[in-house]
């Protein structure tokens, strides 16, 4: 050290540190607590497409008019929200169930790194079919 | 350093960056409070917004058979996500004083507003939100006469 140097390049060097540590902190009051709720939203509308029926009806449908089924309702998520869901519907024989039928219908492009994933499992009246659904959502 | 020189050049340097560092650090502790409250207070709305929501669609409510005149608890479902319409329209008709009240949020004022799947309006009570500073909404979907419908619960203050 210099004769007469009083701010080190050691304190400047912890100060800067410092810094960069409170701008983080700051910063991480930012993130978004929204994406706590999504899977909360994600199983009200799969819930909401059971119990009105709407997964029923796709039991009868061509694979084209599930699909645009699906993707109306899928359109109904907020502007902000991109989301995929996939519906496989196996047909049981005896003890047996092969997947018979694959839908799947897309709104934008969940983002990986910040998606979350819902399910539901329904089944035809007469318990021949059944249906897995699986949403993937996420803020983008 | 000149003979009988108190302050020199290298003091006042230390000193104005000494002060920098202090005013800014001053600063972001600042920015760091009111984030952290903002947080908070961002936060509880959105707990009370989405567990209002989910008190909704997911009770029948006490007495099970309540009206507007007999309601202790509100809730608005025959199932899980499935909304008695009767029990709908009574929620409809009650007074905004009472709103929040009965729906555990008296520290905020309460929106609720239902809709169709396209975003045309079923109905809807409670205050529209007006010169707010925390607001938080839910967004909800139910089986509401067999068509899929959008329940959106905004709470603000």
């Amino acid at each position: 050290m210099r004769r007469g140097f009083i701010f080190t390049l050691d304190a400047v060097f912890a100060a800067s540190i410092l810094l960069i540590a409170l701008a983080a902190i700051s910063l991480e009051f930012y993130t978004p607590s929204q994406t706590f709720w999504l899977p909360t939203m994600g199983n009200s509308l799969m819930t909401a497409l059971d119990k009105s029926g709407v997964f029923d009806n796709i039991f009868q449908q061509s694979d084209a008019q599930a699909q645009t089924t699906l993707t109306s309702y899928l359109a109904s998520l907020p502007p902000n929200v991109n989301a995929n869901i996939t519906v496989k519907i196996y047909h049981g024989s005896g003890s047996t169930f092969t997947l018979s039928r694959t839908i799947t219908a897309i709104k934008g492009v969940p983002d990986p790194n910040h998606e979350t994933t819902v399910k539901r499992i329904f089944n035809k009246v007469d318990g021949s079919y059944f249906g897995l659904s699986e949403m993937v959502l996420s803020y983008g | 350093m000149h003979k009988g020189q108190v302050v020199t050049l290298d003091l006042i340097f230390a000193l104005v960056i000494g002060m920098a560092v202090f005013f800014a650090l001053n600063h972001e502790w600042g920015i760091a409070i009111q984030k952290s409250y903002d947080y908070t207070e961002r936060n509880s709305a959105e707990i009370a917004a989405h567990s209002i929501a989910l008190s909704l669609i997911s009770s029948k409510g006490y007495p099970e058979d309540w009206n507007r005149t007999t309601v202790r608890v509100v809730g608005i479902a025959k199932n899980l996500d499935v909304i008695d319409g009767k029990k709908f329209n009574e929620l409809m008709a009650l007074p905004n004083a009472s709103l929040g009240d009965l729906l555990g949020a008296s520290e905020f004022r309460i929106m609720i507003n239902m809709t169709s799947r396209a975003g045309a309006t079923i109905n809807a009570t409670g205050l529209a939100p007006a010169n707010y500073s925390i607001l938080s909404t839910a967004l909800s979907f139910v089986s509401f006469n067999n068509n899929v419908s959008k329940l959106y619960v905004t709470v603000w203050k």
